[in-house]
């Protein structure tokens, strides 16, 4: 049984696809016998250690915070804080989670140091153009020249990582996301009986393919009478909505929810018949997953990972442009009408296709490989580093020979056997209080 | 009705930052007074001058020595004597504290306003330790004993044991099974 660790800077209380994926697998993997810990940064008057569901300890600590919960890069700043909780919890293992994660970064490169076994997850697609890209790109090579393994969401995913980090495929594993699908039953008592109604739900930016609803919806409002749209989610490009909006005269048609909590997801995916997906890219839309669970028709732009999410005849695809993605969606709407799709059926296949504790299983397989490596000795690490580039291969193998020294040193000020080890959560008994609280409900 | 709680504390912190305690040499005994009063007691000595004095010391005279009498050499040297004096006065002040009471940190607090006591851990600047707290009734914030000393966790599990046992009634075997898992 291994003793893990998760870093993110992405997790509870804020809301997400990385933070519902690290809570979930957590839950399984403590089900499965591990101990599994959370280290992420504070979010604001929330610093320490915290207890989830199922004795999960979330370590929040200190940090400086720029921008959209994304942590300041001190490299060596965390070093300390990160030795004290890997050594107090006797971990064995360590996950890092996002790239955009700078805690993870560093979180990996310093386990590393320590001679962990270290794993990273990877939840988005990148380009390669743009100057973001190039410099998360960097990074990206960075801490996965020195990685055991890598795990992505779909094939597409893979192929991106790849190319981006210069991996071996062999190194990189395919495990979807997953989704609960008890929280997402379908109800067609909530759908209304004379409009069809498209639901989209999703964060309005940009990439998302916001500039194509705006396209799409006053051609099909004009072709379709009986069709209204359901919005949820918040962001920038919501203005350019409301504005379609006015100038169409579509009031009654076209309803705006704002942002909808994580738990009202449900409530809002049950009143549609049909979901519309525009994303420019995706690595996996797990929007989808839960769309179809909810017995939902799913319409989507072919891009990224989405060929891959739904089998055939629970989605429609269509190019991301304006009058292929109409088409898609007066097909969907023919196909609810003359009910040759049944999508309520949707979610029984969903629920055998994906489940956390399969996600979970399949991680336990990776750790298991991962085990039988063998950490490298410095020089093979400092080889490693020094492939990363010309210029940049010089400047991470400084990087990483302080980072070696600072460990030494804090070897000496903290010494290992000062270190209080942490009792560990007693699962069983836990669970055995839960059976016990269950059976006097029932008994009673 | 009340117990006097007595959690006696003499140390002397540690020169290098007065966040860090090292317990490294410290003696924990409790005296056993009557059927309902306990005395914890922690003691650490460290002494006032340490390792990192010397080094002072050698920096002092480095400058001193090997330059020439310019004014950044004067400015580095009253900046060490300055941070030098920094750190000890922490050291006395930590210490005077204590004095001042009366060499106990005694607070007193009414039975029934004990909610619970429990052990957490907090997380410093630099480390993640363990800390004992008795919450009260009414008040905001926790009573941390051994504000200062902040003891490895085996002495604090057993002044743990101890005090549950006293004030909930308890027997010292069933506290032992909920070692470990306390939140608020």
């Amino acid at each position: 049984m291994y003793n893990i660790a998760m870093v993110s800077d992405f997790f509870y209380p804020n809301m997400g696809g990385v933070e519902g994926h690290l809570y979930q697998l957590s839950l399984m993997l403590t089900q499965r016998g591990h101990k599994v810990i959370i280290i992420t940064h504070s979010y604001g008057n929330r610093t320490g250690v915290r207890y989830l569901t199922n004795g999960l300890k979330v370590y929040y600590v200190p940090h400086m915070v720029i921008y959209s919960e994304a942590t300041l890069p001190t490299i060596y700043g965390f070093f300390p804080i990160f030795r004290n909780i890997i050594l107090r919890e006797r971990i064995n293992i360590v996950h890092g989670h996002q790239a955009f994660s700078s805690l993870c970064h560093e979180a990996i490169l310093h386990a590393r140091t320590m001679g962990m076994r270290v794993c990273f997850t990877d939840h988005s697609l990148f380009g390669f153009a743009d100057a973001s890209s190039i410099l998360m790109n960097k990074v990206l090579k960075f801490t996965l020249s020195d990685i055991d393994h890598v795990i992505c969401v779909s094939n597409t995913s893979k192929e991106n990582t790849v190319l981006r980090a210069a991996l071996t495929p062999q190194m990189v594993s395919v495990i979807p996301n997953a989704v609960v699908a008890s929280q997402f039953k379908p109800d067609p008592s909530a759908q209304d009986k004379n409009f069809i109604t498209i639901v989209v739900a999703s964060r309005l930016v940009y990439r998302k393919g916001m500039d194509l609803l705006v396209a799409v919806i006053p051609r099909i409002c004009k072709t379709e009478p009986k069709v209204r749209f359901i919005i949820g989610g918040d962001g920038p490009k919501r203005i350019d909505l409301e504005q379609m909006r006015e100038k169409n005269l579509l009031h009654d048609r076209v309803e705006f929810l704002g942002s909808v909590m994580h738990h009202e997801v449900h409530s809002v995916l049950t009143k549609g018949h049909i979901f519309l997906n525009t994303s420019l890219t995706e690595a996996f839309c797990i929007g989808m997953v839960e769309a179809a669970c909810c017995g939902l028709l799913v319409v989507s732009t072919k891009v990224g990972g989405v060929p891959e999410v739904l089998p055939r005849h629970m989605i429609i695809f269509s190019k991301p442009e304006e009058e292929d993605l109409v088409n898609a969606v007066l097909k969907a709407i023919k196909m609810i009408r003359l009910k040759e799709a049944v999508p309520t059926k949707f979610h029984d296949e969903i629920k055998e296709m994906y489940s956390w504790s399969n996600v979970a299983e399949r991680t336990e397989k990776v750790y298991d490989k991962i085990w039988k490596l063998k950490t490298p000795p410095l020089m093979e690490r400092l080889r490693r580093y020094y492939g990363c580039g010309i210029w940049a291969g010089k400047i991470f193998c400084i990087v990483m020979a302080v980072d070696y020294l600072f460990w030494r040193f804090l070897e000496w000020l903290f010494p290992t056997d000062e270190i209080d080890i942490a009792p560990a959560f007693p699962y069983q008994k836990y669970r055995k209080m839960f059976q016990m609280a269950d059976e006097d409900d029932e008994n009673s | 009705m009340g117990t006097q709680f007595t959690f006696t504390s003499t140390s002397v912190m540690s020169n290098l930052d007065p966040t860090i305690t090292s317990v490294k040499k410290s003696q924990f005994y409790f005296k056993i007074l009557a059927d309902n009063a306990r005395v914890y007691t922690i003691v650490s000595d460290q002494s006032f001058f340490g390792f990192l004095d010397l080094i002072y010391v050698f920096a002092f005279a480095a400058i001193a020595g090997l330059t020439n009498r310019t004014p950044i050499s004067y400015g580095m040297c009253i900046t060490l004597l300055i941070i030098w004096l920094w750190t000890k006065f922490n050291i006395v002040k930590q210490v005077e504290t204590v004095y001042i009471n009366g060499r106990t940190v005694s607070r007193f607090i009414e039975r029934s306003k004990i909610s619970d006591i429990i052990i957490n851990e907090g997380i410093t600047m630099l480390q993640v330790k363990f800390y004992m707290a008795i919450i009260v009734e009414g008040q905001d914030r926790m009573v941390v004993v051994f504000q200062h000393l902040l003891p490895k966790y085996s002495i604090l599990i057993q002044v743990y044991r101890g005090t549950r046992s006293i004030i909930f009634n308890e027997s010292e075997e069933s506290v032992e099974n909920t070692e470990g898992f306390q939140s608020i």
